[in-house]
């Protein structure tokens, strides 16, 4: 199950590298995570990533999850999703739901580095607020099922809130409302 | 001498204390937060996902060691474990307020960099004398004029007898004012 799960890691990483290059706007994301029922396992996780928009309504993101408790950097995923908006285009609907299809590897497992588990993950955002157009996006309560492509076990992740920057989207603000 | 440069000092942070006369006075009276948090392997708390809701207040406007105060649950939330929800009341003081600083180009609104220390004491809704005291800080913190965002909060925890009891951290922490002083 190693290989095949090097070769999605790979398929994934070269897919994010070639969408970058149609990219029509970057953003940065942080956010929390939460495993629960199967994954690394419960515990407060962190996340941040790298989003890059592809057309009106899809976004493709690549991100790391480190968990911060109780073992600090114990377990770490890195992984890429591909949202899709529901409710209309990313740049003009400000209230919005996103469906996510992700994949996630496990590089960091019980603290010591190495490829681990591998999982495919299907996540609804049901409430973003925001558009890259206005600079933020936040996804609230996100939920998702997570399936374990080596031992095909299924399990939740909760995301409380992922906060998306958009640092080349503020043409709307007025000049001095900004001090930079 | 020395106790000339003492007052001299007291007097500056007491004058830099009061409410600056160029700015509006802040409406706001206090209002909503909500956190995420973790805790470590040997506190007494399960591996999860946490999260706080709660009241605070904020009445002062001061532009250094401006205190405010707060009371919240803690709710297990990630796995969910209703007869785990605990209390705690706190109380943070925020050392200053820096309009410029790094971070200001992430946020929409003008925002001011303002760390804080908190202190508070946990309790369970089952035996209120088993909780826990904290004491914490908040080095990534920023403040605009309706709400105060915190990122990765550590805190240290100690038992009932001040013996300690791990530790824990806020992912994150966003305050928003709401509830505005009646007016005049």
């Amino acid at each position: 199950m190693r290989r095949p799960s090097i070769i999605a890691f790979v398929a994934v990483l070269l897919t994010a590298a070639l969408a970058s290059a149609s990219a029509q706007e970057w953003g940065v994301s942080v956010g929390s995570w939460s495993f629960a029922g199967g994954g690394p396992g419960p515990g407060a996780y962190a996340c941040a990533g790298l989003s890059a928009g592809l057309g009106q309504r899809l976004e493709l993101e690549a991100f790391g999850v480190a968990r911060a408790t109780p073992a600090p950097f114990g377990d770490a995923l890195a992984g890429a999703i591909l949202g899709f908006s529901v409710f209309g285009p990313r740049r003009t609907t400000y209230f919005n739901m996103v469906l996510d299809l992700g994949f996630l590897q496990t590089v960091v497992e019980d603290g010591i580095p190495g490829l681990g588990p591998s999982y495919a993950m299907l996540r609804l955002s049901p409430l973003v607020v925001g558009t890259p157009y206005y600079g933020h996006r936040d996804r609230i309560f996100s939920l998702g099922l997570v399936y374990d492509l080596g031992s095909g076990a299924l399990s939740a992740t909760w995301n409380v809130l992922i906060v998306h920057w958009y640092p080349g989207s503020h043409a709307w603000l007025p000049a001095g409302d900004r001090e930079r | 001498m020395k106790l000339v440069r003492t007052f001299a000092c007291a007097a500056l942070l007491a004058a830099a204390a009061l409410p600056t006369s160029a700015e509006p006075r802040s409406p706001w009276l206090g209002g909503v937060l909500f956190s995420t948090r973790g805790f470590s392997e040997d506190s007494s708390h399960a591996a999860g996902e946490y999260l706080d809701l709660g009241l605070f207040v904020d009445p002062f406007d001061f532009a250094v060691l401006r205190p405010s105060a707060s009371l919240r649950l803690i709710v297990p939330l990630f796995p969910f474990d209703a007869g785990r929800i605990e209390g705690a009341a706190g109380l943070d003081l925020e050392l200053f307020g820096l309009r410029k600083h790094p971070l200001r180009a992430i946020m929409a609104q003008a925002s001011a960099y303002a760390p804080a220390l908190s202190a508070a004491r946990s309790f369970s809704f089952v035996d209120p004398l088993s909780g826990e005291w904290v004491v914490g800080a908040h080095p990534i913190r920023l403040r605009t004029g309706d709400a105060r965002y915190s990122f990765l909060s550590p805190e240290l925890r100690f038992g009932p007898g001040f013996e300690p009891a791990g530790w824990s951290l806020k992912l994150f922490e966003f305050s928003y004012l709401i509830f505005a002083e009646a007016r005049r």
